[in-house]
């Protein structure tokens, strides 16, 4: 009652009213606005939500979720960067683009990297190349990556495996565009009744070429400094079956004749053993190369067999 | 009247609202009680969070302890027996190549993981869920002696005969199951949990706001070869409630390092029949953790710490011991880097998960939004 009948000396009752609520309300507000901001503030809570927010981050990458990954390192990068003190961020901002093939971004990300981790100059070197050789490859690249073998091979050996896969690319270029070129001279020669046409096997022989060239530049590019392939991916390789190829063998007999005769039979086995092939009662081990190669051939006998049949008379 | 009480009572709401009016006044200094009385049961739940790169790869960990404490006794000179007893075992890491770890005793399935060797391990670890230590402590809260270390280890050898030869992963577990027990002992046990003491300090005084101490240890994990140094500062930053108490807000930041022992000061050489020791002769291995910050609250009447939030910076490196001559590098062939973020928290019971060893998502959960169907409420 007393200081009701104070205030209302001052500054009259209505007035009173409004200025005390208000300043009830503006109390609470900055009451709860200050516990909010000290919690923030603190630099142990800011690290400790720095690295939860990094291994989300982290966990989407596993997964193979490359953009949702990008999503909270990109933002996290500008807002933390001086608590990502060994470039874990940075690097991972270029990877993502990388995986999700945006070499130019992943450069662009990589050279940020470099200006805030300098000591990340070798890692960031390496992605680097990954970016070129996941782009078209050019003459410059070549060189430059000749040069790089040449002054520092002997402290970077994957200096001459970037050169080598940058030539292989190239080659497969090269490739692709002989392939092209000979179809179309072959179509433009026989319709204007050429003696002497392109061989009829030519492109077919450069097209095989050229997918067992890819092989290798697909197996040589998962082999790179990103060998991360994601959970996901790994969960869909385990869990799928073997597929049986359309055709396979069910056993063949090879006979040479030098430099001793001696009889090959080749067939199949269950998944886990792959291809068997034996020799004089004796199995002869086979690398995973060695098999592919068989593989390959006996789809491509197959093509030659199946086409065949179809020209064969009825009987 | 009641107009004139209105605004006058949101008035003392408003100011008892702010923090400095919301507080009864904290004490000017406090006494540290270091061991809880006897006869109460707490439960800490221990959650680590590391996420990092090994060799380049990235990966992310969690891992998760829940832990009984109880004082069993306090003696007339001040010190106490506390005994332990581990009460759930979680761990869960994704990283590509090494594939997908799940494993939480209280939640067991049949297939915690792709890499089958986790799978048996996830068994060896279910084996571990009830076992106890038992610690004696001095009057600061110092371990002096730990029991029950070579008991833990004889429940994992024998969970594995039992799962028998042809488990999977026996194989290499069996004799790094061996490395271990030959390694690791009470007396091992009893310097690790030393560190954990170093939060407070020495002396038993009272000590007031703003003050603060260095506390530091060494310790030799001998049958490794190894030295263990850790250093801290603490500082005694503000009396501050948390769950209605009232508690010691301790700032920590801390550095430790893993070494091995130099050759000309090893008394007791690594043993020679021991698979891990053996192979760090081979290699010289060092771990560095330094600038690690964190901030603990000490129930100072009650003796227990009922949280601690850490984050670590740590780089493992792995060189061969070899001379370039003899194919030596000279350079790392293992380097680990990690950042990791610790939660220590007080709990009711091991039921409660926390949100880092949260169950993973779902493949439909994690499924891109504008692919996924509606979650379900």
């Amino acid at each position: 009652m007393a200081v009701g009948k104070l205030v209302d000396f001052f500054l009259g009752r209505r007035t009173c009213g409004i200025i005390i609520r208000a300043g009830c309300l503006m109390a609470l507000v900055a009451a709860g606005a200050q516990a909010q901001d000290s919690q923030a503030d603190d630099p142990v809570e800011r690290d400790m939500n720095f690295v939860r927010r990094v291994s989300e981050g982290t966990q989407l990458y596993t997964l193979g979720q490359y953009e949702q990954a990008l999503a909270i390192f990109e933002p996290l990068l500008r807002t933390h960067a001086e608590l990502d003190e060994d470039g874990f961020v940075a690097m991972a901002v270029g990877d993502c683009w990388m995986h999700l093939k945006r070499p130019q971004q992943a450069r662009q990300a990589f050279h940020a990297a470099l200006a805030r981790h300098p000591n990340l100059a070798e890692q960031i070197e390496g992605r680097l190349i990954e970016a070129d050789l996941a782009g078209p490859i050019d003459q410059a690249l070549i060189e430059r990556l000749r040069k790089l073998r040449q002054t520092r091979g002997h402290s970077l050996p994957q200096a001459g495996w970037y050169l080598a896969r940058a030539l292989t690319q190239q080659a497969g270029s090269l490739l692709q565009e002989a392939a092209e070129v000979f179809r179309e001279a072959s179509t433009a020669m026989a319709a204007r009744g050429s003696n002497c046409p392109p061989r009829s096997d030519t492109v077919p022989e450069l097209t095989a070429l050229l997918q067992r060239l890819n092989t290798v530049i697909d197996a040589e590019r998962s082999a790179g400094l990103l060998a991360e392939t994601a959970l996901d991916e790994q969960d869909k390789l385990q869990s799928r079956d073997i597929a049986q190829p359309a055709v396979h063998l069910e056993s063949l007999t090879l006979v040479t004749r030098t430099p001793a005769q001696r009889s090959y039979i080749i067939r199949t086995g269950d998944s886990a053993e792959g291809l068997v092939v034996t020799s004089a009662d004796q199995t002869l081990p086979l690398t995973s190369a060695q098999q592919r190669e068989i593989r390959s051939c006996q789809e491509k006998i197959a093509a030659i067999l199946q086409e065949a049949n179809m020209h064969a008379p009825v009987p | 009247m009641q107009r004139r009480v209105l605004p006058v009572g949101l008035m003392l709401i408003a100011v008892a609202a702010t923090p400095l009016a919301a507080q009864t006044a904290p004490p000017e200094q406090i006494e540290f009680r270091r061991i809880p009385e006897p006869g109460r049961v707490f439960h800490h739940r221990v959650q680590i969070q590391s996420v990092g790169t090994t060799n380049g790869i990235k990966f992310v960990q969690n891992m998760g302890q829940w832990v009984a404490i109880e004082c069993k006794q306090t003696n007339p000179d001040g010190s106490a027996v506390v005994e332990m007893t581990m009460e759930r075992l979680a761990m869960r890491m994704s990283a590509p190549i090494l594939g997908r770890i799940d494993i939480d005793t209280m939640h067991p399935t049949t297939k915690p993981s792709n890499i089958p060797v986790m799978n048996t391990i996830a068994k060896l670890l279910e084996s571990l869920v009830g076992t106890k230590i038992t610690m004696d402590v001095d009057p600061q809260g110092h371990p002096l002696r730990v029991q029950g270390m070579r008991e833990a280890l004889n429940k994992i050898q024998e969970r594995l005969a039992q799962e028998g030869p042809d488990a999977e992963g026996a194989a290499m577990l069996k004799p790094a199951m061996d490395a271990l027990g030959g390694a690791f002992d009470d007396d091992t046990l009893t310097q690790q949990m030393s560190c954990y003491a170093l939060m407070l300090p020495k002396e038993n005084r009272p000590y007031s706001v703003g003050e603060s101490w260095e506390n530091q240890m060494e310790a030799e994990l001998g049958m490794l070869g190894l030295h263990y140094t850790t250093q801290g500062t603490y500082q005694l930053q503000a009396i501050e409630p948390l769950h209605d108490r009232p508690h010691a807000k301790i700032r920590m930041k801390e550095n430790f390092r893993i070494a091995p022992r130099p050759a000309d000061e090893q008394q007791n050489p690594p043993a020679g029949g021991n698979f891990l020791a053996a192979l760090l002769k081979q290699m010289d291995l060092q771990l560095n953790a330094s600038g690690s910050e964190g901030v603990a609250y000490w129930d100072y009447q009650q003796g227990i710490m009922t949280q601690m939030r850490q984050t670590q910076r740590m780089t493992i490196e792995g060189k061969s011991r070899k001379e370039p001559s003899a194919g030596g590098t000279g350079k790392p062939e293992f380097v680990q880097r990690l950042t990791t973020a610790i939660e220590i928290d007080l709990v009711n019971d091991a039921t409660e998960t926390g949100s880092m060893m949260a169950p993973p998502k779902s493949a439909a959960q994690r499924r891109p939004a504008a692919t996924r169907p509606q979650d379900t409420p």
